[in-house]
């Protein structure tokens, strides 16, 4: 299977921001799948400085590889709301998945779409963006209105990328970490810049490092602690650090088993969320964390009707759908994941909701790419997978052929094991082996049955 | 042709230029029929395996060279074939080194065939990462014009490779400088602007690409400014794509050509002016060394007077957005340079000198001071609030110019809200009430709080930790369930997470070797066969390893359990075992004999709390257990669980002792607290004794109370405790690593007791004495706590224990209140990396475990294993080591002295690297002002000691500025006259003089800092005492 899509960018004009009357003008052009340029945005940015730096670090990730020295230019997605503007990016290397949420006070303006776009970041935008000043009057575009109505062959910017399959994934499979994320600690920005200054420079350590509350402050530490947040791959995290210098507060989350980490740069009005990988050669593409849902989804007739009341929200409000559908609210969330997993929803782990974008990428193969799904399923097709007698009302045992040996599966409530060498590695931290996933799906027809 | 021609032509043939004139008239019909037949040959050849039906001469060919194809005659002549006969897919497929011998054949062959997909397969192979088909063949095809010139990046990167031509070999004839080359064949000039565009290694500038270079040889910058002076390339244009190249994104060292390149063209000042654009966007590249050239080149513009002087005042403030210091120097003295000559331009210019104060580096920050205070009066008020807000992102040094600068007398310094409000009063009547013995344990002997706070707080004795205050560590689960056995054990083959995951296995064996549950083979299977597969030994993360040492007894303890048969390894060759580890593989040999007898028992050594610690109470419970149910006595076990239990507990234990064999209860009352005394009976427990001995105070010297015993022993750590001497120096190597190198080196030694009669001891007659006289003699191997200090030479390199992680941590848990054995072990393993990067094979991080043991007061080794991790190279140790310092000053278990004491040593011996002290330091003072004050004293003591115009003292020297300021206090007056000695302009000498006028004599934060320290040293009392009573 080829391991990249050759992808086109086709953007009207290339972004840019023009000085005209004393006003710095800033478009940002677009580009859909179908060739269309969408115009979404038009509004005057009412923090010049901090808009800048957030979509300057932004562009910083979706620039960098990091842990090659080849670059990935893969642009940015933007989803426009009434309430929002919010633009997601994910490095080149699947392992940085960085957004700015852009609240309607953010700026003077008015949306005027709705809807998910590529944009264009160029280098000569983001020189411009460094030279922005809070004095200055900046006015924002998101697409352009004449562009939208007349297109002119000449000016069509063309960028022609590799798109890797493993990126795509990664962009639907950090969905499925956010949700499990909860805040460990908030601290002043001045604090978390002293924090993200103490990081390593050159020297960095190879073993994962940990972000320690002490009293106000944040400390670096080498040491896993009680409540210490992982980091793995420092120089990830430092790439916020111009944020801090005009920031409200950083707040840091993660998840229950401590693997993956998110970095809440916090303004008085917006915000810039990083989240970083397990490990810095572990792209989100491999974690395996929405392979359960993908194994046991909940019946497509639910997940068209929940997607059918997808409608650009900033905010899907889950309960109202399953009022709407007749359905619960598990039932509801499980639709979401799977939706999360095919691009088509988002989760913001900040406000606790998913929100509707559409990922302007081929995504029918996301599940295709699960290389570990596949393998269950002809586990299952194959046959030789037998209930054992040892099971009982508290878990499910089953035998699953491995290579010239039998593995024992247990399904329980709380965690599922295996006797595999996958399984006795990760303990279910890069989420289920194929013979848990076999058993599953196993398992589950047996409900059905 | 036919397939046996075809044979015969491969396998028979050593001149390619045969197989050439054979196929050059074949048609592209005919070539098809031998396609598949050309194939198969080349995948028996490279598989080395002859199919069944394959002809005799194949089949003989083939054996003949079945280890090793590569090289041979058959082999070229088959990748010949491919060209001649295959189509593109196998050609892209086969064609992937350089493979034929003869390239003007392989030229030859494509010539003759003129094969439609040409172009696709230079497109295809010159985009490889290895590239093998040779520049030279590409430019004769197109110049018979059987190809297009490839426009792939590949081309581009041959194309210059080509030219530079590095590989020349001496016996060749001289290469034809670049420059000649491009005259001759001028088609290739239109290639040159490519080369600004793609990857290559035309402007790379590193020096092994011209050693020994013949001396016509040419690089591509010499020639192409030879070619732009003689007209012959566009000279604006180079200019122009110089600076173009500069903004892709490529490989730094690149990049650094471009500009070089640029700069060796030595544009004129007209050609600089047209291109001021191009040199201020460069102030917005994220390399620091082009941003340096653009700052050159300014600086240029603005000599020339060309400089848009506004433009650049604003735009040069993304310089501060980098942390390089000297790019923001020279930006700053710039704007000052622009300043001093325009000054209407200062209101545009202090924003950006206001954004320079938000750079990390306190010179900058400083010199934006003085510069800011230079146009003062040009700030507004606004402007003035504004600046007030970055002063907390300025470093503590700079922070009473700022406010000086702000006009603010309250300035920020000083600030003591993280320090409790302490009443000395209370203090002054608590320490009265202590007896001076008291005093001196609390290191407070020398504290007067009657005459404001005079004399220094000492060190913590160790015996505060003995017996009295304890904190109870987390508790350890054992295993008890088959299931969870097997579980826990599959995970330890990939990986230990901890080194209690050890404890818990080894126990758990242990005590379940006499289950076999139903399906015990069909649960054990897979684990199994992971096993024998190799698990993850590779990895040296999990349990199980190869080689020889512990690790291999472990391997064999679990095999023996899972099959039930005796298993009985022998260390390898290259490896060997850790000599002081000898009595862990005694105790897992044991485990691994009752396991194959099937005679479960709990361990006794097994500890209840992590950090090895066994409670007491815990302790007599399995002992009584085990002698009610007539368990086998394990002496290894035994001895070696008296040396973790905790000082905390003992006399509630002392109660629980039941029933136990005369001899071992005697022994287990006395570790418990209760006076006794050996008597000459006892001496066939000489082991169990002296057991108890270093369990009950592991640094007193017991030969007399043991007297009775009548031992023959010299073993340190033994009757007598163990003392170490240590030095470090410098020496050639001459070793197996790098023959000739000066490294860093340490010498340490165990001093052992009384060695003079240890000798005189070892004749016939002293053997016989000692036989009538009824002494012992003691045996090592049965004392754990002297056998972690065996020493041996060893035959072979390779440790594979120590490259173990989790042998590492696991170490300083062995005896938890004396660990100093495995320090010296991790002193010397430190060393030997000490400018090496961290390696995963060499897991040293992990020696520094055993640092962050809060019961444990620390000895003059575990303060040096602290520095050789900070002042080492190896990441993971530095930044573990910087923990380690923090938690200990925390706990109050380290020495400023010890550590002053051990700088002096390492300064010595010219090898300690004092930037990386510094970087390790400056993080430490970074948490509290505790820490500053801890540091403050320990580098007080240590300056005025050392020569103090070494290289790059000036960085250690700025940490001591930076925390006498923010302490607020002034250095004392020895160090003051040890830093005056520096004179002149040096870095040293300017920071030192700062030093010396930073803060003041009476420092409120300091008294503070005192008086917290005081009390909660007086509260360990009030735990203490709290815990006797409990």
């Amino acid at each position: 299977m080829s391991t990249a899509i050759d992808y086109t960018y086709e953007y009207a004009f290339p972004s840019a921001i023009h000085t005209k009357n004393a006003t710095q003008q800033f478009a940002l052009a677009t580009s859909s799948p179908n060739q269309v340029n969408p115009y979404f945005f038009e509004g005057r940015v009412r923090s010049p400085k901090i808009f800048g730096d957030m979509l300057l670090t932004l562009s910083e990730v979706v620039r960098t590889h990091f842990f090659l020295p080849r670059p990935a230019l893969l642009d940015p997605v933007l989803t426009s709301s009434e309430n929002l503007l919010r633009l997601e990016g994910f490095s080149g290397c699947c392992g940085v998945y960085a957004r700015v949420d852009l609240p309607s006070n953010f700026f003077d303006g008015e949306c005027l779409g709705r809807g998910t776009t590529n944009v264009d970041f160029n280098t000569p935008m983001r020189n411009a963006l460094m030279r922005l000043r809070d004095s200055e009057n900046v006015q924002f575009a998101v697409g352009k209105e004449e562009v939208a109505l007349t297109k002119s062959e000449e000016s069509i910017i063309e960028k022609k990328v590799k798109l890797p399959l493993r990126w795509i994934k990664g962009f639907s499979e950090v969905q499925a970490y956010q949700p499990r994320l909860m805040p460990k600690m908030e601290v002043t920005a001045l604090e978390g810049l002293k924090f993200i200054r103490s990081l390593p420079k050159t020297a960095v350590p190879k073993q994962p490092s940990y972000a320690i509350s002490r009293g106000r402050s944040v400390r670096f530490s080498q040491r896993p602690q009680t409540d210490a947040v992982k980091i793995t791959g420092t120089h990830r995290v430092r790439i916020i650090e111009p944020l801090l210098l005009r920031a409200k507060s950083l707040r840091i989350w993660t998840d229950e088993t401590n693997e993956t980490s998110a970095w809440e740069v916090r303004f008085p009005v917006g915000s810039f969320f990083l989240m970083i990988s397990p490990e810095v050669y572990r792209g989100f593409s491999g974690e395996g964390q929405v392979l359960s849902e993908l194994a046991q989804p909940p019946s497509e007739q639910v997940i068209a009707q929940v997607r059918a009341q997808l409608k650009w929200q900033a905010q899907i409000q889950t309960a109202d759908i399953a009022n709407q559908l007749n359905l619960s609210v598990p039932e509801i969330n499980k639709a979401l994941s799977v939706l999360g997993s095919r691009g088509l929803a988002g989760f913001d782990v900040v406000n606790g909701y998913y929100f509707h974008r559409e990922l302007p990428f081929e995504l029918e193969r996301v599940e295709e790419m699960q290389p570990r799904l596949k393998n269950a399923r002809k586990l299952v097709e194959a046959g030789g997978i037998t209930v054992l007698s040892s099971s009982c009302a508290e878990f499910r045992e089953y035998e699953v052929p491995g290579k010239e040996v039998l593995h024992r599966v247990k399904l329980t409530e709380s965690k599922d094991t295996c006797t595999c060498v996958w399984f006795s590695k990760h303990q279910g931290s890069r989420g289920p082996c194929k013979h848990i996933l076999a058993a599953q799906i196993t398992e589950d027809s047996r409900d059905l049955s | 042709m036919t397939p046996e021609k075809l044979e015969t032509l491969i396998f028979n043939n050593d001149r390619e230029d045969l197989f050439v004139s054979a196929v050059s008239q074949l048609s592209e019909k005919e070539r098809k029929t031998l396609s598949t037949h050309t194939n198969k040959l080349r995948n028996q050849i490279t598989s080395g395996k002859a199919k069944a039906d394959a002809s005799k001469l194949v089949k003989r060919s083939i054996e003949k060279h079945s280890a090793n194809y590569w090289g041979t005659q058959a082999y070229s002549n088959v990748q010949l074939a491919v060209l001649a006969f295959c189509p593109l897919s196998t050609v892209k497929r086969a064609i992937d080194f350089f493979s034929w011998r003869d390239n003007s054949a392989a030229f030859q062959i494509i010539l003759d065939r003129k094969p439609a997909w040409l172009d696709d397969w230079l497109a295809f192979n010159l985009d490889q990462e290895f590239a093998n088909v040779p520049f030279e063949l590409v430019r004769g095809w197109m110049k018979e014009g059987i190809c297009n010139k490839p426009t792939v990046e590949g081309y581009t990167r041959q194309f210059a490779w080509n030219l530079m031509a590095i590989n020349h070999r001496k016996d060749q004839a001289p290469n034809k400088p670049i420059s000649e080359r491009l005259i001759n064949e001028p088609d290739m000039i239109d290639d040159i602007w490519r080369l600004f565009e793609v990857e290559n290694q035309a402007f790379n500038t590193e020096s092994w690409l011209t050693n020994n270079a013949p001396a016509n040889y040419e690089t591509w910058p010499e020639a192409l400014t030879k070619l732009a002076d003689k007209g012959i390339i566009d000279r604006a244009k180079l200019l122009d794509a110089s600076l173009q190249g500069l903004s892709n994104d490529l490989k730094q060292n690149q990049l650094s050509g471009f500009h070089k390149f640029h700069e060796q063209l030595a544009p004129t000042k007209t050609e600089r002016s047209q291109r001021r654009a191009e040199y201020m966007a460069l102030l917005f590249h994220k390399t620091g060394h082009v941003l340096k050239f653009s700052l050159k080149m300014l600086s240029q513009l603005e000599r020339d007077k060309s400089l848009e002087l506004t433009k650049f005042l604003i735009d040069v403030a993304a310089v501060f957005a980098h942390e390089a210091k000297g790019n923001a120097i020279t930006a700053l003295k710039l704007i000052a340079r622009i300043l001093k000559k325009e000054k209407d331009r200062v209101p545009c210019a202090l924003p950006t000198m206001a954004e320079a104060l938000r750079h990390p580096n306190a010179d900058v920050q400083a010199l934006a001071i003085e510069l800011l205070t230079t146009y003062n009066e040009q700030m507004s008020d606004d402007f003035k609030s504004e600046l007030l807000i970055t002063a907390d992102f300025v470093a503590d040094a700079n922070k009473p110019l700022l406010m000086s600068l702000l006009g603010k007398t309250n300035n920020t310094l000083g600030t003591i809200s993280e320090l409790n409000k302490v009443d000395s009063s209370v203090l002054s009547r608590q320490l009265s009430e202590l007896s001076v013995l008291q005093r001196e344990t609390l290191g407070l002997g020398n504290i007067d709080l009657e005459d404001d706070l005079k004399g220094d707080i000492q060190p913590l004795k160790p015996e505060i930790i003995k017996d009295k205050h304890f904190h109870m560590p987390d508790l350890l689960e054992p295993i008890t369930e088959f299931d969870e056995l097997i579980q826990a054990l599959s995970h330890a083959v990939e990986i230990i997470d901890e080194p209690e995951d050890v404890e818990r296995i080894l126990d758990g064996i242990s005590r379940l070797c006499g289950e076999y549950p139903r399906e015990f083979d069909k649960k054990t299977s897979p684990l199994l066969k992971r096993i024998n597969d190799g698990g993850s030994f590779e990895t040296m993360k999990g349990l199980l390893g190869f080689g020889g040492g512990l690790l291999l007894s472990i391997t064999d303890l679990v095999l023996t359990w899972l099959t039930g048969e005796f298993y009985q390894s022998k260390d390898t060759s290259y490896f060997s075992r850790t000599p002081s580890l000898d009595p862990m593989i005694v105790k897992v040999n044991n485990i691994k004999r009752r396991v194959y007898a099937k005679k479960p028992q709990q361990l006794l050594s097994f500890p209840t709390h992590k950090g090895g610690w066994i409670d007491p109470v815990t302790w007599v419970n399995r002992l009584n257990i085990a002698f009610a149910n007539d368990a086998e006595f394990d002496r290894m076990d035994f001895n070696h669980s008296m040396l973790r239990l905790m000082p905390y507990g003992r006399k509630t234990a002392l109660q629980l002792v039941r029933n136990l064999p005369e001899n071992i209860e005697t022994v287990v009352k006395f570790v418990l607290g209760e006076s006794l005394t050996p008597e000459y009976k006892d001496r066939r427990d000489y082991d169990l004794w002296i057991s108890a001995c270093r369990s009950l105070d592991p640094n007193q010297d017991w030969s007399s109370y043991l007297s009775p015993l009548k031992l023959n022993d010299n073993y340190p750590n033994s009757i007598k405790p163990a003392y170490y001497e240590w030095n470090a120096l410098t020496k050639v190597e001459r070793g197996y690593k790098f023959p000739g190198l000066k490294v860093t080196a340490f010498a340490q030694s165990l001093i052992e007791p009384d060695a003079d009669i240890q000798k005189n001891k070892t004749g016939f007659l002293s053997s016989l004495g000692r036989k009538l006289t009824g002494e012992v003699t003691v045996d090592r191997k049965l004392i754990p706590s002297a056998g972690f200090n065996a020493t041996e030479k060893l035959k072979y390199i390779w440790s594979c224990d120590l490259g173990c992680l989790w042998i590492n941590q696991w170490l300083s848990t062995l005896w938890p209140t004396n660990p100093d054995a495995f320090y010296v072990l991790a002193v010397t393993q430190q060393i030997s990396r000490i400018d090496m990067d961290s390696s995963s094979f060499e897991p040293n991080f992990g020696f520094l475990s055993g640092l962050f043991e809060p019961n444990r007061v620390w000895s003059e080794l575990a303060h040096l294993t602290l520095f050789l991790g900070l002042v080492g190279k190896d990441s993971d140790s530095r930044a573990l080591a910087v923990d380690a310092f923090i938690e200990a000053v925390d706990n109050d278990l380290a020495s400023q002295e010890i550590m002053a004491g051990i700088l002096v040593k390492l300064t010595q011996a010219g090898w300690l690297k004092f930037n990386r002290l510094a970087e390790g330091l400056k993080q430490v003072t970074q948490v509290s002002a505790t820490h500053r004050y801890f540091v403050s004293r320990m580098l007080q003591i240590w300056l005025p000691q050392i020569d103090l115009k070494l290289r790059n003292i000036h960085l250690v020297l700025e940490v001591l500025l930076d925390v006498q300021t923010a302490l607020n206090q002034k250095v004392s007056t020895h160090v003051s006259e040890s830093l005056k000695d520096l004179k002149g302009k040096t870095k040293a000498a300017i920071t030192a003089s700062r030093i010396v006028k930073a803060g003041s004599e009476a420092s409120e934060i300091v008294r503070q800092i005192k008086l917290n320290l005081i009390a909660s040293r007086l509260a360990l009392v009030e735990v203490t005492e709290a815990q006797v009573r409990c």
